[in-house]
This record gives structure tokens, sequence and C-alpha cells, in this order.
């Protein structure tokens, strides 16, 4: 994941913050309890291909 | 607008390109693309829509760094495969919900996508959103008063399989109207498909020379407040 591409992403929805979960390739709004994949190192910010994160996941 | 809809279209979009008339019509929209962008070495710039890269290139040919947007990842495959990686990230997202803070790109390129959205406003307000104060904006898109949008649509009526069948073509004063602010706005490419290729370039200087709205590219660029 290009750093300074992280350093300007928000969440298309809130623009709120986002957490990069490395491991996962996603980058995760908790506000919108969205994680959005990172496909072949393209962040996909779409909401129709984002997982929606259940409220007992921690995050 | 389905991002699926996209997903085959790469090779058809750039074979057109390719053809007589097809490179004509890139010559002439690169051409003003660039008048309008004027993109510089170290630029960071925006290309919302960018598709396989056609004008990528070229905004990276004058030593800008570009995040192209596309809906489609097959399309920022492509123009991956293109491009040199150090100047360009590609990124997949909706034109009318950026992921982006304010204000982070010196400029933004949106160069035919439009037509896609039917909310143009919130696509447009997006564009302005993620520009810096005194950056650029310029937006093209397929102009509703030419003879290749009436070509299109009944193209479209026809064939299920058209990409036009889920395009939404604009006005010059209709994407006039669309911006927070006064800018210049034009069009270009006043041949058409038909055209003599040996005939367009005089056919198109002279509807360039007496300023006709018609031209199948409207171009507009303004300046963000």
């Amino acid at each position: 994941m290009d750093k300074k591409l992280l350093e300007i992403l928000v969440c298309p929805l809130c623009k709120g913050p986002l957490h990069y979960d490395k491991d996962a390739s996603e980058l995760i709004c908790n506000a919108d309890r969205l994680a959005f994949p990172i496909r072949d190192d393209i962040p996909v910010m779409l909401e129709e291909e984002a997982r929606r994160i259940g409220d007992e996941t921690p995050v | 607008m389905s991002k699926r809809l996209f997903d085959s279209w790469p090779e058809q979009y750039d074979r057109w390109f390719k053809t007589p008339i097809g490179a004509l019509v890139k010559e002439y929209e690169q051409g003003l693309m660039v008048d309008m962008l004027r993109p510089r070495a170290n630029e960071r710039i925006a290309d919302v829509g960018c598709g396989t890269g056609i004008f990528t290139q070229t905004v990276i040919a004058h030593g800008a760094e570009v995040v192209g947007i596309d809906v489609s990842e097959p399309m920022l495959g492509t123009a991956r495969r293109m491009l040199p990686a150090v100047k360009f990230s590609p990124l997949a997202a909706d034109m009318r919900a950026l992921p982006f803070r304010d204000g982070q790109f010196d400029k933004t390129l949106s160069v035919t996508a439009l037509e896609f959205v039917e909310d143009a406003a919130s696509a447009i307000a997006e564009l302005f959103r993620v520009t810096c104060p005194q950056g650029i904006v310029v937006v093209a898109t397929l102009n509703s008063r030419s003879p290749w949008a009436q070509r299109r649509s009944a193209e479209a009526r026809d064939n299920e399989q058209s990409i036009f069948r889920h395009a939404y073509f604009r006005s010059p004063d209709q994407l006039r109207a669309l911006a927070p602010v006064a800018g210049v706005v034009k069009t270009a490419i006043h041949f058409t498909k038909d055209t003599d290729p040996q005939q367009a370039r005089a056919i198109e200087t002279a509807g360039d020379r007496a300023g006709l709205d018609t031209g199948a590219f409207i171009i507009g660029c303004w300046r963000v407040p």
C-alpha cells in the first residue's frame, strides 16, 4: 500500500479516518462499520464492494 | 452506474482511438486538455474516471504525479500496466463519493466520466472539494448538442450492449451551471465519425474559429475558490 496515498485517504461516505489493517489488506471505517478491500494493490473504495463489520467484531 | 458495465470496455475503447478519425479525436481532445490543465512537474493530480489511462499518460508525460480513479478494476489494471509506477497510483472509487481529504490535489481532471453519472452535481462538488484552493478543475464530457450524441443515443436504442444506454449527455450550458464558480467552457470535435480524415482538420479549424458550441467534446476549466 502506497504510503503517500494512504495519508490522504478517508472513508468515501463519512470522510472520516480509516484504519489500515495490513494483514487483512483492508481499510476500515469504524464509524460506518465498513472494511474496504485492497485487491492486487488497488484500494477498492466502493461501498458495494466493502465488507460490513458486525457490531461484535472488534476493529 | 454499474462498475461491471466498464469491465469489458477497455479493448473496444482503446481500439477506437487507433482508427484514423479516432486518432484525430484523441489529438484534439488531448491538446485541449493540456491547454486547460497545464500539468507541471511534481504536481499532484487526480484523474477521476481515468479508465485505461489514455489521458493520464499525457498528464504524466508532463511530469505530474497522478492518482487514477475509476469504478472498474480491470480498467485500472490496464492503466497500471501502461504507466510508470512511480508516477501513477490506481484506486477504485465512485466520483460522487471520493475517498480523499479536502484540498489534497493541485489539480483535478475528469475526462468523459461525468456522462455515466446521473447525479452530476455531487460529482462536480467532489472534484472541487478534493482540489486545493486556487487549484484547477478540468472536466470534459460528451455534448448533447452534437450530432455524435444523437448518433450514440440512436445506437444505444438499438443495441442492448451499448455503453451509451447508460449515458447522460449534457450541453455546455448545463456543464457551466454545475460548477460553483464561473470558468471557461468550450467544445471541440466539429467533424463526425464519417468525415474523410483528410478534411477533418479544416472542419475542426473552421468550427473552432466560429466558436461553435456543437462539438462532440465539451471541456470546462475552473479555478477553485
